[in-house]
């Protein structure tokens, strides 16, 4: 079956010797140098630590000791993710060769569980954008067409696990940055609910939106990773760990007679071939025994203008340590304090996180009464509302993770919110802090992939997870067959 | 919307030097996100409190004292740094 | 034209945990720089806060022991400037829903002082100035503040200075900061505004900075005063600013030149959920706090016959009054007993820790038992000092002291001979009679001596020291 997932895959290759760990990791390595060339996925590829991790791993399989669910198998992270020892720069100028000295709570778990880490993925800097475009360190290119981003702000991670120079990876996703770029690479891309996993260690963008989550080739996968990842952390108190049911022991549940929620709004202002893919996912679901229900929920439409409000304004105070004090650049001439801090910041920050920090500090001055961000809190609770009377109705919420596909670099906006409208579907999520997936369900005319996005109720992973791995099942695209660079399992 | 003067001085809040120019450009921009994000007063909205978004509270912890990081990995992340102080200025 | 002084303070107070606010960093003084920090209190990349319980418990007694009404739902918020010794960028603070509002403090002459919040809230870091370089030490990053906020109540420097130590006593008293002021624990911010007398409208408020004694607080007052008054009786006005004392110059100065000079962007901290405080756990707090302060200085005051100052000075020390509670259930006299623990017991304990701390080598039932004595004059109150100051040297245990005192054993045989000397030289008469062979004699010189000696003697060891005395006296004559 294409939809084979990688993890159990690797697994089982090692189990029956047909490759060590080391001999993979190796493999990887060796694939990553020559496609990363290209693609300008990983900005980092950490040979040592993978190698290390192999060897425990091989060690254990030697001596017949069961491998746990993510043992041995080789990922990327995105490079917010902060590695104790490894370089993390969040793909800032600000960050450039800082050395964090402890671990994201989400790594620490995969780092006790000798996950093998390949390397650091490329992102848009500091998370803020939608193409990989904004990194220091150049964009990332998208697999299916090397013309085409591969989405932002996880792009280097979707780049990665689309070309299977990662088996999978983890993102974070604030507006999107999860969902989109999967959408534009052709993988599955899960953002939990808020609080589902730990933020400890992820380099802060906007505190009530952000979310780690699995970026991977199958459904399986991302179901493996979430249930291995949803664990609450001490250190992080907005953190609540799995509330739900276990994903993995539910994907191959019957979703005859599952009720399916189509919101109207999300069906506005889509590109032809994205429609015509969706309303074919719509077919698929129908067969499986599913029941549509039409939605009416005009507050998401709201959810765009509302997430530029809290999203930067929480970015600004949370961007503020970066001052160049205590750790990343600070500048070479300063005659005062003043000083210091601002021109280590101009230097340091690039012009799309300039952008949003003003912005964001407009929003929480004083200057109008913070009008701004009240009526923004007033839409955001209005919208969960909205989501929790459609979760009486309905089981998951379908819609297309992205009105169109990935759009080519160097594509230049008309003005600032066209280049913001990609993430018009995925938004809405964050502001309610729920879960979503974006599973792939199709191919526009040039052969570029196209993502279905499925919401959840809080905390109903395993619902979502459910659905969108039956629907893979059956539609059996195969989106990444056609894909010949990455490691051949 | 926003004067190249309020955007002087947002900069000033943000910490951020920015010139003339990048004043003028960075208003223009900000103006484009302020009229979209100007329809949220296209309609009176239901005034529903915003709570938080999993009812979470009282998550305190007990008053104990646990090892800090050594002085050194406190200062790692800097070479601007002096016996064991991290140094703000030299040679005032 | 007379003016009206209008002070109110901000008072910081460094509360008694012994982790950080948002980590388990330790709190105490004097580590070497940098020694008591970690990625939070530092504010380094992707780090999260998690709240000190112990924090809020001492913030809800701070607002018990002021009278503040405790709200029964709290949450911190984000106050956002720069400044090197702000490793975040921003403080976290309480601005919209404080723990504890509307209290108050009362006077010596029943003047009551409003308090309208008492917030929780972290501490920045420190700049030190080596030489002509600038260097930080994080180790005070996080350390949990009280904020104790009064309104502008104080019209004297007095009045000032009595609201401060009052404030100083009740937090040590209570158990929520130790107040050491050299230490930094505790830090004020003063407002000074001048309003013409007779007049509705409220003089110009001036902010004077982080003032961290008593003495530099009242000494800037006054300067900011006379400043005040030269510019209004020149016809100008006061101008809105911050200031702060310079203690080489003893003069204010400006410290920040515009007006408005910060927007302090506040929203609610979203990294942190509110908490609710219950009225079983006020309540529970309330049990475990020590009686009313104001309440026990009356109860010493009016029932005790003990002089205000005295009261005030021995309830600045929790343990020692408490001391001094214990005992005063079993002796009657309780300004005996006070002037025993004010005056020895004191002396011996030489520094404020000794005295805050107040650990005695001597037992409670031995200190009744001298006391007692001393009520019911069976020892004289000199002797008795002298005997609970050897007793606190330790010399000798204080209830062998008292026994070798009651038993006639405390006076040594040298002074007990010049003892018997002195009555022998002042009753030339029984000692002829006692050379002429009279008997009675010797048992009234016997009787004079005990008379004249003051504390209980041996008989046995008094007739045979009188005896060899006598000796020597008639030999000598």
């Amino acid at each position: 079956m294409k939809s084979m997932g990688r993890i159990k895959h690797i697994q089982d290759l090692f189990n029956k010797k047909q490759v060590s760990c080391t001999e993979l990791t190796n493999k990887y390595l060796k694939t990553i140098e020559s496609v990363n060339k290209e693609l300008n996925a990983y900005i980092n590829i950490t040979e040592d630590t993978a190698l290390k991790a192999a060897q425990k791993v091989d060690e254990k399989i030697s001596k017949g000791i069961k491998l746990r669910p993510l043992e041995g198998v080789p990922l990327v992270l995105k490079d917010n993710i902060l590695t104790k020892g490894i370089k993390t720069t969040c793909c800032s100028n600000m960050l450039k060769g800082y050395i964090p000295n402890y671990d994201a709570t989400v790594w620490s778990i995969l780092k006790e569980q000798n996950a093998v880490l390949l390397g650091k993925a490329n992102m848009d800097e500091f998370a803020m954008g939608c193409s990989c475009g904004t990194s220091c360190f150049g964009g990332s290119k998208n697999p299916h067409d090397t013309s085409k981003v591969p989405g932002g702000s996880s792009g280097g991670s979707a780049a990665a696990v689309s070309a299977n120079i990662a088996a999978y990876s983890l993102g974070t996703d604030t507006g999107g940055s999860i969902r989109q770029p999967s959408s534009f690479c052709g993988i599955v891309g899960l953002k939990p609910t808020y609080g589902a996993f730990s933020r400890y260690g992820v380099v802060a963008f906007a505190s009530t939106l952000d979310q780690v989550g699995p970026m991977a080739a199958t459904v399986e996968d991302a179901a493996l990773i979430y249930d291995n990842l949803a664990i609450k952390d001490l250190k992080d108190t907005t953190s609540l760990g799995m509330m739900g049911e276990k994903t993995f022991s539910n994907l191959r549940k019957d979703i005859n007679g599952i009720r399916i929620g189509l919101p109207k709004q999300y069906f506005e202002g889509l590109d032809e071939d994205v429609r015509a893919s969706i309303n074919e996912a719509i077919k698929v679901y129908e067969s499986l025994g599913a029941k549509f229900v039409k939605l009416d929920m005009p507050n998401i439409k709201y959810s765009l203008p509302i997430y530029y409000i809290l999203a930067t304004s929480e970015a600004s105070s949370n961007l503020a340590r970066f001052d160049g004090i205590r750790f990343g650049h600070r500048t070479k001439e300063y005659k005062d304090i003043n000083e210091l801090i601002s021109k280590s910041r101009e230097e340091g920050f690039g012009e799309e996180v300039k952008r949003r920090l003003l912005l964001g500090t407009y929003m929480l001055s004083s200057r109008h009464n913070k009008a701004y961000i009240k009526e923004a809190k007033k839409i955001r609770g209005a919208t969960l509302k909205s989501f929790d009377d459609a979760f009486t109705k309905c089981d998951v919420i379908l819609s297309s993770t992205v009105p169109s596909t990935a759009f080519e670099h160097g594509f230049v906006p008309e003005d600032q919110m066209q280049a913001y409208m990609t993430d018009i579907c995925t938004v809405p999520v964050n502001i309610a802090g729920l879960p979503a997936i974006s599973v792939p369900c199709g191919k526009d005319r040039n052969g570029m992939p196209i993502g279905m996005q499925l919401i959840g109720d809080r905390f109903k992973e395993s619902t979502i997870l459910n659905a969108a791995y039956q629907f893979e099942k059956v539609a059996d695209l195969g989106i990444l067959d056609d894909l010949n660079m990455g490691v051949k399992l | 919307m926003i004067t190249k003067e309020e955007t002087l001085k947002m900069s000033e809040f943000a910490k951020i030097k920015i010139n003339d120019k990048e004043a003028e450009r960075f208003t223009a921009d900000i103006n484009d996100i302020l009229a979209f994000v100007d329809m949220i007063y296209e309609e009176e909205h239901e005034n529903v409190e915003f709570c938080g978004l999993n009812n979470l509270k009282n998550c305190l912890r007990e008053d104990i004292v646990k090892p800090s990081l050594e002085n050194e990995q406190i200062l790692s992340g800097t070479k601007y740094k002096d016996k064991g102080y991290f140094v703000l200025m030299k040679g005032v | 034209m007379n003016y009206e002084l209008r002070v109110g303070i901000e008072a910081h107070f460094e509360i008694l945990t012994n982790s950080k606010l948002f980590c388990g960093c330790s709190t105490k003084f004097g580590a070497d720089a940098n020694t008591q920090c970690c990625p939070v209190c530092v504010g380094l990349p992707g780090t999260l806060p998690v709240m000190n319980k112990k924090a809020v418990e001492l913030t809800i007694k701070a607002g018990l022991a002021t009278h503040c009404s405790i709200g029964n739902f709290s949450n911190m918020d984000r106050k956002n400037y720069f400044y090197p010794d702000l490793a975040k960028g921003y403080q976290v603070t309480q601005y919209y829903k404080p723990i504890c509002k509307n209290g108050h403090v009362k006077l010596s002459g029943g003047k009551i002082v409003h308090i309208e919040r008492i917030h929780i809230e972290e501490d920045v870091g420190k700049l030190v100035y080596r030489g002509n370089d600038i260097l930080i030490d994080y180790n005070r990053s996080g350390i949990p503040l009280l904020e104790i906020v009064s309104a502008p109540d104080m019209t004297s420097v007095d009045e000032v200075r009595e609201y401060i130590e009052k404030l100083i006593d009740l937090m040590r008293y209570v158990g929520i900061s130790d107040c050491k002021m050299q230490e930094g624990s505790l830090r004020c911010d003063v407002n000074v505004s001048l309003k013409e007398q007779g007049s509705d409208i409220e003089g110009t408020r001036i902010e004077l900075k982080n003032l961290n004694s008593v003495k530099f607080i009242t000494k800037a007052i006054e300067f900011e005063v006379d400043r005040q008054i030269d510019i209004l009786k020149s016809g100008n006005k006061v101008k809105s600013e911050t200031r702060r004392y310079d203690e080489i110059t003893k003069k204010t100065e400006p410290m920040r030149t515009k007006e408005n000079a910060v927007d302090y962007r506040y929203f609610k901290e979203p990294d942190l959920a509110g908490f609710d405080i219950t009225a079983q756990e006020i309540d529970k707090i309330k049990k475990g706090m020590p009686r009313d302060l104001d309440d026990r200085m009356n109860h010493y005051v009016n029932d005790f016959d003990i002089s205000y100052m005295d009261a005030k000075n021995i309830l600045k020390y929790k343990n020692a009054a408490d001391y001094f509670d214990e005992i005063s259930t079993k002796v009657e006299n309780k300004k005996l007993v006070l002037n025993f623990i004010m005056g020895p017991i004191f002396s011996k304990l030489k520094t404020q820790e000794e005295k805050q701390a107040f650990n005695l080598n001597i037992k409670g039932e031995d200190f009744i038992n001298l006391c007692r004595m001393v009520e019911n004059k069976k020892i004289d109150f000199t002797l008795a000092k002298e005997i609970l100051n050897n007793a606190l040297d330790a010399k000798e245990n204080l209830g062998d002291l008292i026994f070798k005192y009651s038993n006639g054993d405390y006076i040594n045989d040298k002074d007990l001979a010049s003892l018997c000397k002195d009555v022998l030289s002042k009753n030339e008469n029984a000692v002829k009679d006692f050379q002429k062979g009279k008997k009675q004699s010797f048992q009234y010189l016997i009787g004079m001596v005990i008379k004249h000696a003051k504390l209980p003697l041996n008989i046995k060891k008094v007739e045979s020291i009188l005896k060899e005395q006598l000796r020597l006296f008639c030999f000598n004559k």
